[in-house]
């Protein structure tokens, strides 16, 4: 139980993105589904672990009004969960024990118009959130308000924070005309402004960092002529280089320095490759040794203390489940009919 | 309102116009019978077709509460309209579940296309100047028409009136403002000139403004107690503009025809979806359009058993839609499409005998589309178009079938072309009157058709997919009709029932690739429909001086997606087709005033494929009433009407997050001089 309580507090680390702080025994999930677009359908649902009781609307039943139009990431930071709106523009603050709204954060600009929010990082008492009017916003996670602004490339999309370094994913998106972005900005946490940008390729989507401060980054091509590819930033060269074996990459999650890829080629059922940061080896490029097949993941959340994977599967029309793996690949239990194209699960 | 003394020659016209107002069960195809034309009502023909046909006179129209030709479309049985709400907003039409592709809309004989997305917004017609709309399912029994009248599933005919003048004049026409809630502003004129005995001219204008910044109320959650806000709805505002110049010609007794030319232009905010804490300024989008046409018509009597007839239009339509607010590099969105369509037609008419007659008829027509984005595929399709077709007469019978082939050519500037297509596409029907004495008919259609994929299902960037099937249809129908009079107080009614089982092969939609952000457009449906759809209707003399007109339409309509039968919406009813639906309509023609209530209701529908509880949005019920009176002076006939609308003032949702308006009023004031 002492050793159990050391590893709990060594673990502390809010540097590291993906790591989930949870009590040993885990009590409850939270799972935010993106919904469609257009439908005002996003919703956050809750599994109580201990009773088995799943309430897939959640954030609604608590504070009587939906989460809104396309939630599309979630991130838990001490007693708070931060959730990203992206259609409804919004940031909800919620209470992580009740459920209940601290604070709506509107994410607009100055006459009105929707600045559309997209991730979110954590680090040291902030949240960056990254929009698509190609800007990081700062939020104060105390007063819970945005207190800075930067600039960087083209519609941002993944965002990560490492020793006091945040690293934006410039995807370009809204530019596929004309050939996306095809940088990752280095933004200095401290004088929060952008030092640099790294080429990394058309069209870069997640970001995330190793304990070792090695940047990857999974670039997504232009879904024709350009492919996609799997990308390391040295930490000390700040060098870009391809990982062999991972030729489609869609999004990814770094936990216990272990990448949890998804990667999907046209035609078949998504896999998920594991890759070993610091060895920088692929580990297995079928993750899941004993379990259903997946047509499409969504997202994975990884429970940081035990190794569990949170796989969210979605096929856009019905409901989408969450498949939960031991660290070992094998299926735990399903979550059927969680919401429209679930997403972040975070454990509690 | 037709004079007596000018009955022959408006007879000729009425027989050779492009939209058939020939008595079916009756010979009537030859010059020799024009007064059962004139007296025929349309009710009568409702009750002898072959298939399914319902008729909205002038008169009906006006107790409809109708502005746009979608509102009166809505008291069509069988008929689901998509409306996005306000008067701007898109309404499109699907009969029996087909979808709106399959849904041709005629203007006086000849289709209105749009060869970019198939689909026509039914909102932007005006009742202004409309003579009577027809629906059409399957197919009319006048078969001497066009080839491309043969092709559609189902087929809104909008007829113009044809001029008519009183003795020794030469001039007459309408003058109507209307002007109601949310700024509606809408005055029209018509103009009508007797140029000479064998050539007519009438001309119309009319302009339509509204700001549509309805209130709503918006709702956070669909359970008792969760939150709501008043909103309103903000870039709704629409203006536009419709002039239209017709000739009518009868240089001999055997040829007549007209010429047409049609301008319209609309300008129009597109306010999305009610976003949660979003509403405000979340669609700036605007759309602008013009459509410019010329189609003429013609029909010689070559001798008493030959009718030739041709038809010829010219199309040309321009779209700008712009996002302001885009949030991609240059800050905006643009786009701008342009289409042109050249058009002929010749049919032939033979009455072989005096119960049969055969009709053939082929078109070509030519479409291109343009747009601004770079490295656009640019399409060019030639279509071809030919029609078999015959008819059967007998005071029990009436049989027609026809035979169809369609081949198109479709080139490309960039990319690859579709591939040319060559089908055969057939229909047979038929009706029975089993008593001499008893107007009961039975009837029954069966047809074959399908609807190629539009230029957007083509060639729109990185959705559009050029390996596209055409979407097939099946209809198959079994009916009864009844018309009756009971006594002097009924002079008239009609009842109708319809049961239909549709088929929809290789459905075109988009569906999502392995790729979240790429969705493409496939040939992934199956859809099977069964449906029922009954109509009433009546008149009533409840006095000497007071007449009472109803009418009344039920539709049942099963709906299920069978494309995959490992697929969670399998067997599940199509989405925001509801089981049921109906309408009502009930007019009180007094010496006073004449009073009219409608309703327009549905029940239950899913707004997603894939039926659950989250999806399912409740029913609505829509009612409106007026108040109208008329009296003749000096300068014309004078009519003023109120209209007050939604009177239960919810915001229902036929779409969902586009609320419709709630408690609205209009008022008419117009004078025929």
């Amino acid at each position: 139980m002492v050793l159990a309580t050391l590893f709990l507090v060594a673990c502390s680390d809010s540097d590291k993105p993906g790591e989930i702080e949870t009590p040993i025994e885990a009590k409850e999930l939270l799972i935010l589904s993106e919904g469609a677009m257009g439908s005002n359908n996003s919703t956050l649902a809750r599994l109580d672990l201990l009773s088995g009781v799943l309430n897939p609307d959640y954030f609604r039943t608590v504070n009587k009004r939906g989460l809104g139009d396309v939630g599309n990431d979630m991130i838990q930071y001490g007693a708070k969960i931060f959730i990203v709106v992206n259609k409804s523009s919004t940031i909800e603050v919620v209470e992580a024990s009740s459920g209940k709204s601290l604070k709506q954060i509107p994410m607009k600009s100055d006459n009105g118009q929707a600045r559309e929010p997209r991730r979110l990082a954590a680090g040291n008492g902030k949240i960056y959130v990254t929009s698509f009017d190609d800007t990081v916003t700062r939020i104060d996670t105390a007063s819970l308000q945005p207190d800075g602004k930067v600039t960087v490339g083209m519609d941002p999309e993944g965002i990560a924070f490492k020793n006091n370094k945040i690293y934006v994913a410039n995807s370009g998106g809204l530019n596929w005309a004309n050939g996306y972005d095809h940088t990752v900005s280095v933004i200095n946490a401290v004088t929060f402004t952008e030092d640099y940008k790294v080429e990394v390729g058309t069209n870069p989507g997640t970001v995330q960092a190793d304990s070792e401060g090695d940047v990857y980054v999974s670039v997504t091509g232009n879904y024709n002529d350009i492919p996609a590819a799997f990308k390391k930033i040295d930490a000390a060269t700040g060098e870009v280089t391809p990982i062999d074996g991972i030729m489609s990459p869609i999004k990814f999650i770094i936990s216990n320095n272990k990448a949890y890829i998804i990667n999907g080629t046209y035609g078949e059922p998504n896999r998920i490759i594991v890759f070993d940061c610091l060895t920088e080896k692929i580990l297995t490029d079928n993750f899941i040794t004993d379990g259903p097949t997946i047509e499409t993941i969504n997202n994975i959340s990884v429970d940081g203390l035990t190794g569990d994977l949170f796989v969210a599967e979605t096929d856009y029309i019905t409901p989408g489940n969450i498949h939960c793996f031991d660290k070992n690949g094998k299926l735990k239990y399903t979550l059927t009919a969680v919401g429209m194209n679930p997403s972040v699960v975070v454990v509690m | 309102m037709k004079s007596i003394t000018n009955k022959l020659f408006l007879s000729l016209f009425l027989l050779c116009s492009s939209v058939a107002v020939l008595d079916a069960q009756t010979v009537a195809d030859t010059l020799l019978l024009p007064e059962l034309v004139i007296t025929e009502r349309y009710s009568d023909r409702e009750i002898r077709s072959t298939a399914p046909m319902q008729i909205l006179s002038r008169k009906t129209i006006s107790g409809l509460h109708a502005m746009q030709l979608s509102d009166a479309v809505k008291h069509f049985s069988g008929v689901t309209v998509k409306d996005y709400g306000g008067i701007g907003g898109l309404k499109t039409v699907s009969v029996r579940s087909l979808g709106a592709h399959h849904t041709a809309v005629n203007y006086n004989g000849v289709a209105i296309t749009d060869v970019q997305s198939g689909q026509i917004d039914i909102g932007r017609f005006s009742l202004d100047q409309v003579e009577h709309i027809t629906l059409h399912i399957g197919q009319h029994d006048q078969i001497f028409q066009p080839a491309r009248a043969f092709s559609s599933a189902s087929a809104i005919n909008i007829t113009s009136p044809t001029p008519s003048f009183e003795e020794g004049r030469k001039l007459n026409g309408k003058a109507t403002i209307k002007a109601g809630s949310f700024g509606l502003f809408n005055p029209s004129l018509q103009q009508n000139l007797k140029l000479s005995d064998k050539l007519l001219a009438a001309f119309s204008g009319e302009f339509m403004s509204a700001n549509g910044a309805y209130p709503y109320l918006l709702k956070y959650g669909s359970a008792e107690g969760d939150s709501t806000s008043r909103e309103k709805r903000e870039n709704s505002d629409v203006k536009n503009m419709r002039l239209e110049t017709a000739f009518f010609f009868q240089p001999s007794r055997e040829t007549t025809g007209n010429l047409r030319f049609y301008y319209f232009q609309s300008e129009r905010g597109l306010p999305g979806a009610t976003i949660f804490y979003n509403t405000k300024n979340y669609s700036k989008q605007r759309l602008w359009d013009h459509t410019f046409f010329v189609q003429g018509h013609m029909d010689h009597h070559i001798s008493p058993k030959w009718v030739l007839q041709a038809n010829a239009k010219y199309n040309h339509g321009y779209l700008r839609y712009l996002d302001p607010a885009y949030l991609g590099e240059g800050g905006k969105m643009e786009d701008i499409f342009t289409q042109h369509e050249s058009y002929g037609s010749v049919s032939a008419l033979f009455k072989a005998f005096e119960r049969l007659s055969f009709a053939a008829s082929t078109d070509l027509s030519l479409a291109t589309m343009h747009a601004n984005r770079t490295a656009f595929a640019t399409p060019v399709r030639l279509t071809f178009q030919s029609a078999l077709a015959a008819k059967w007469i007998s005071n029990r019978w009436l049989a027609t079938a026809s035979l169809l082939y369609t081949q198109t050519d479709e080139r490309v500037k960039n990319g690859d072309a579709a591939a040319d297509r060559k089908k055969f596409t057939p229909y047979f029907s038929t009706s029975f009157k089993p008593f001499d004495e008893i107007d009961l008919r039975w009837r029954a259609f069966y047809k074959h058709n399908f609807r190629l994929p539009t230029f957007n299902d083509l060639y729109y960037p990185v959705v559009g997919t050029r390996l596209l099937l055409p979407e097939e249809a099946q209809q198959f129908n079994t009916g009864i009709t009844y018309g009756t009079s009971i006594g002097q107080a009924m002079p008239l009614l009609t009842l109708t029932a319809d049961f239909y089982h549709n088929r929809v092969k290789d459905k075109i939609i988009a569906y999502p690739t392995s790729n979240l952000h790429q969705w493409a457009m496939m040939n992934v449906g199956l859809v099977e429909i069964n449906g029922l759809d009954l109509s009433i209707e009546g008149l009533v003399h409840l006095s000497d001086r007071i007449q009472w007109l109803f009418g009344a339409t039920h539709g049942y309509q099963r709906a299920v997606d069978k494309s995959n039968s490992s697929s969670s919406s399998y067997n599940h009813q199509l989405p925001y087709t509801p089981r049921h639906s109906g309408s009502v309509r009930s007019t009180l023609e007094m010496p006073w005033f004449r009073a009219a209530y409608t309703l327009i209701w549905s029940g239950e529908r899913y707004a997603n494929g894939y039926n659950s509880e989250v999806s399912r949005m409740p029913g609505y019920a829509d009612h409106a009433v007026s108040l109208a009176k008329e009296w003749q002076t000096s300068m014309g006939r004078l009519m003023l009407a109120v209209e007050l609308l939604n009177l239960c003032g919810k915001n229902y949702e036929i779409v969902r997050n586009y609320p419709m308006p709630g408690r609205s009023f209009r008022t008419t004031i117009s004078i025929n001089f």
